[in-house]
């Protein structure tokens, strides 16, 4: 069995820890609970690869994520719907740690049950394409192309 | 003007004019203005901030490195704060080992009758530790339970040793949590080459050994010395050294036998040197003999005692029961005492005997009881607490209520009664909730509703087309409507009953009695319709086979028909409603059937 290190990357509240808990646990929680540094979780795929998943809070002060991210293997970009800033904190992000982009990366824009407050315009479909070619729209709430997500990542791993 | 100003000026201040142009000359000054401000300026923070503590948030906020000097001088409460995130991981990794170990030792005490052994089952009877712990840290220094190492980098598993069984889910979450840590740890505390390397889990501690790649780390119980650390440094350069290809060929990592084996030679316990081995002398014998009175007494005594105690605490349960003596007897405990006549006793066992003096207790359970018994109301809940009696629920009888209050008083140990029970609420008359209903929702007519013995009985006619609205809100508002007198109508069944089936006869003033009872169930049909103003007139059409005389054949087709009007109008249809049409003979164009004799029906609706 292989284990591949994956780090969830994206500003404060777009559904980390959620969308982990969703694709590990199948639940879904509407509290929200801050993670406090780092929290891991694994999930066994396919009976060959473990996937070793990193959620790390804390993308918003500078330099604080950066140790967090050695010897990644995979990223996952997560993006938030309904606020179109939470797009231009990923590009932040890569500026700043630019050997992620070297790395096998997917970009889920969560939230997408909230229809009503969805805020989209092609511009930003733009700025994730300059950060990976797989993008999902996910729901971690729903479930809704979660499982699809991971599975696209992991397969870029292998 | 200037110098006369200038004048003026020097006589209102005089001497005061240096002092400001000096003044005025430090404010120009930066260095010497900057000087002076930084005399204050601790005292003018304190007292601002005492004043206003939000100030200090203001100072500090954008300020990283007060940050990392907060850290630095509060590291131990931030590794403390670390500890409950990855503490459960290992606790529950490690409480594997413990169980394994401790099954270890209680197999090699068991194999193993000794003074030792014995003495130290003696210390853990007497003091109440576990027989186990007493083992623990009679005989070993410390254990290394598990070891992990760990990719410095991604924070990945290489290889880990140690009782897998529960483990096998978590170890990865593990090593990766102890490099979050480690990374944490190193980002709070600057990047001066502090690493983490020892935390403290309960009785337990991680050892954290920091190597060029990858990162030692253990999971100890017991007092260990720095010289274990020193051996485990030693091997971490060693598997680096024997081990450094594997250990950077992610390929090998969790599935390197090699490297495991490795790190179970760091599984080491510690034991203390046994200092006082055999002495030599055999007493064995004696010591057996000694054992089994000792043991036969002891047991004795200690079954005694537990009965003892069982039996006191049974009885300290009992509310309204006062000891004065408990002897054991051949089969039991004879319990001397006063007790309540309320009290309830069917919770004690049967091998204890009571033999007491009644009294009255003034426990709160018990003077409940009296009051219960006083009232006899099953749905008054009666509570007391120091004194004060609360009665809540319902009670049937107002007046018998008044009553019983006033008795209350009579009762010892009652110094206030809180009453807010309440007549129990009457449920309001069904017959005047159906004239209520009746009133929203006038009857259909023919419908009869009444209550008999409570419950709503229907009676009557009702139309299908009516069941619908009119029953359905009936059944919402009342339940269990006896509905077995009630005769349901069909509009379209009734109306076919009229006129699906003619009347073939062919004398003009006689029916057979088949055809009788056909005739009148037609008239019924039809009042009925009419009743519910489904049919306004019922129409007759006679019609002959128009065999000989043409003239004759019309006269008896009329005949039938006028004499089936008044057999009609003979079963109760009003002579109004009937309509009689016959069809001469000269209108029949088709050819003459002779089945066709005898009167067709239609009803006008
Ligand atoms: N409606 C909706 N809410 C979500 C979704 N994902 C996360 N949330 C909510 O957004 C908040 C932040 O989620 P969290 O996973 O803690 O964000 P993190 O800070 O990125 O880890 C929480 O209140 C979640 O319940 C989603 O897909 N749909
Ligand atoms: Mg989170």
């Amino acid at each position: 069995m292989k284990s591949k290190k994956i780090c969830m990357i994206g500003r404060f509240a777009v559904g980390k820890t959620s969308l982990v808990d969703r694709y590990v646990k199948n639940h879904f929680a509407d509290k929200y609970q801050t993670t406090v540094g780092v929290a891991i979780s694994t999930k066994i795929i396919d009976n060959t690869t473990k996937l070793i998943i990193w959620d790390i809070a804390g993308f918003e002060q500078e330099n604080h994520y950066k140790p967090y991210l050695r010897g990644a293997h995979g990223i996952i970009f997560v993006a938030d719907a309904t606020e179109p800033e939470s797009v231009h904190t990923l590009a932040d992000i890569v500026a700043d740690s630019p050997e992620l982009k070297a790395l096998p990366a997917v970009c889920f824009i969560n939230k997408t049950d909230r229809k009503d407050d969805i805020n989209w315009q092609p511009a930003l479909d733009q700025s994730i394409a300059g950060l990976t070619a797989h993008s999902f729209w996910t729901s971690a709430k729903t479930g809704d192309h979660v499982e699809e997500g991971f599975a696209a990542l992991s397969r870029l791993l292998s | 003007m200037s110098e006369d100003r200038d004048k003026l000026k020097s006589l209102l201040l005089g001497e005061e004019i240096a002092q400001i142009k000096a003044i005025q000359k430090l404010l120009d000054d930066r260095q010497a203005f900057t000087e002076k401000v930084s005399q204050v300026l601790d005292n003018a923070a304190d007292q601002t901030i005492k004043q206003n503590p939000e100030f200090q948030k203001k100072f500090s906020r954008l300020d990283p490195k007060a940050l990392t000097r907060a850290i630095k001088a509060n590291q131990k409460s931030f590794i403390d704060a670390m500890i409950p995130i990855m503490g459960p991981m290992i606790r529950q990794s490690v409480a594997n080992a413990i169980s394994k170990f401790v099954q270890d030792v209680n197999r090699a005490m068991e194999q193993r009758f000794s003074i030792k052994a014995l003495r130290w089952r003696w210390q853990a009877y007497r003091t109440g530790i576990s027989f186990t712990e007493i083992v623990f840290s009679n005989t070993i220094e410390y254990q290394v339970q598990q070891v992990f190492l760990i990719d410095k980098e991604s924070g990945l598993l290489i290889e880990h040793a140690g009782h897998e069984d529960a483990l096998m889910q978590d170890k990865e979450a593990i090593s990766a949590m102890l490099t979050a840590i480690e990374s944490f740890v190193q980002d709070s505390m600057g990047h001066d080459g502090s690493h983490l390397s020892a935390a403290k889990l309960g009785e337990r501690n991680v050892e954290v050994i920091s190597g060029s790649q990858a990162n030692l780390a253990v999971v100890i119980k017991g007092a260990y010395t720095p010289r274990l650390v020193d051996h485990l440094s030693a091997a971490s350069e060693q598997i680096h050294i024997d081990f450094a290809s594997d250990i950077n060929d992610q390929n090998t990592w969790n599935n390197n036998p090699d490297l495991k084996v490795e790190l179970e030679n760091l599984l080491v316990t510690k034991s203390q040197s046994d200092d006082e081995e055999s002495s030599g002398v055999n007493f064995w014998p004696w010591l057996i003999i000694a054992l089994l009175l000792i043991g036969w007494f002891s047991w004795r005594t200690y079954q005694q005692h537990k009965a003892l105690s069982e039996t006191r605490l049974q009885l300290a349960a009992i509310d309204g029961l006062v000891v004065q003596q408990i002897t054991p007897n051949d089969d039991g405990f004879l319990v001397t005492g006063l007790l309540d006549p309320l009290a309830d006793t069917s919770t004690l066992s049967a091998d204890i005997r009571l033999a007491t003096q009644p009294y009255v207790s003034l426990d709160d359970e018990l003077i409940a009881n009296r009051v219960r018994l006083l009232l006899n109301q099953p749905d008054l809940e009666v509570e007391v607490r120091h004194g004060l009696l609360t009665l809540t629920g319902h009670f049937d009888d107002v007046q018998q209520h008044r009553l019983q209050r006033q008795m209350l008083g009579i009762i010892p140990g009652i110094s206030q009664v809180d009453d807010q029970s309440t007549a129990r609420p009457q449920p309001p008359d069904l017959n005047q909730q159906l004239l209520n209903h009746l009133q929203q929702h006038p009857l259909p007519e023919y419908l009869k509703l009444q209550v008999i013995d409570e419950k709503i009985v229907a009676s009557g006619e009702l139309m299908v087309s009516d069941v619908d609205d009119y029953w359905q809100l009936l059944n919402q508002h009342f339940e269990a409507i006896d509905a077995s007198g009630l005769t349901l109508l069909n509009a379209s069944t009734q109306l076919k009953s009229i006129t699906s089936e003619p009347l073939n006869f062919i004398a003009t003033n006689q029916l057979s009695p088949a055809q009788q009872s056909l005739l009148n169930q037609k008239a019924a049909a039809f009042l009925t319709l009419h009743r519910h103003n489904q049919a306004k007139q019922i129409k007759l059409i006679a019609q002959s086979d128009c065999q000989g005389s043409l003239q004759e054949s019309n006269a008896n087709n009329r005949k039938r028909g006028t004499w089936l009007a008044e057999q009609l109008v003979q079963s109760g249809v009003d002579r109004s409603l009937i309509q009689v049409e016959t069809i001469l003979c000269e209108q029949i164009t088709t050819t003459v059937n002779t089945d066709l004799i005898g009167v067709w029906f239609e009803v006008n609706r």
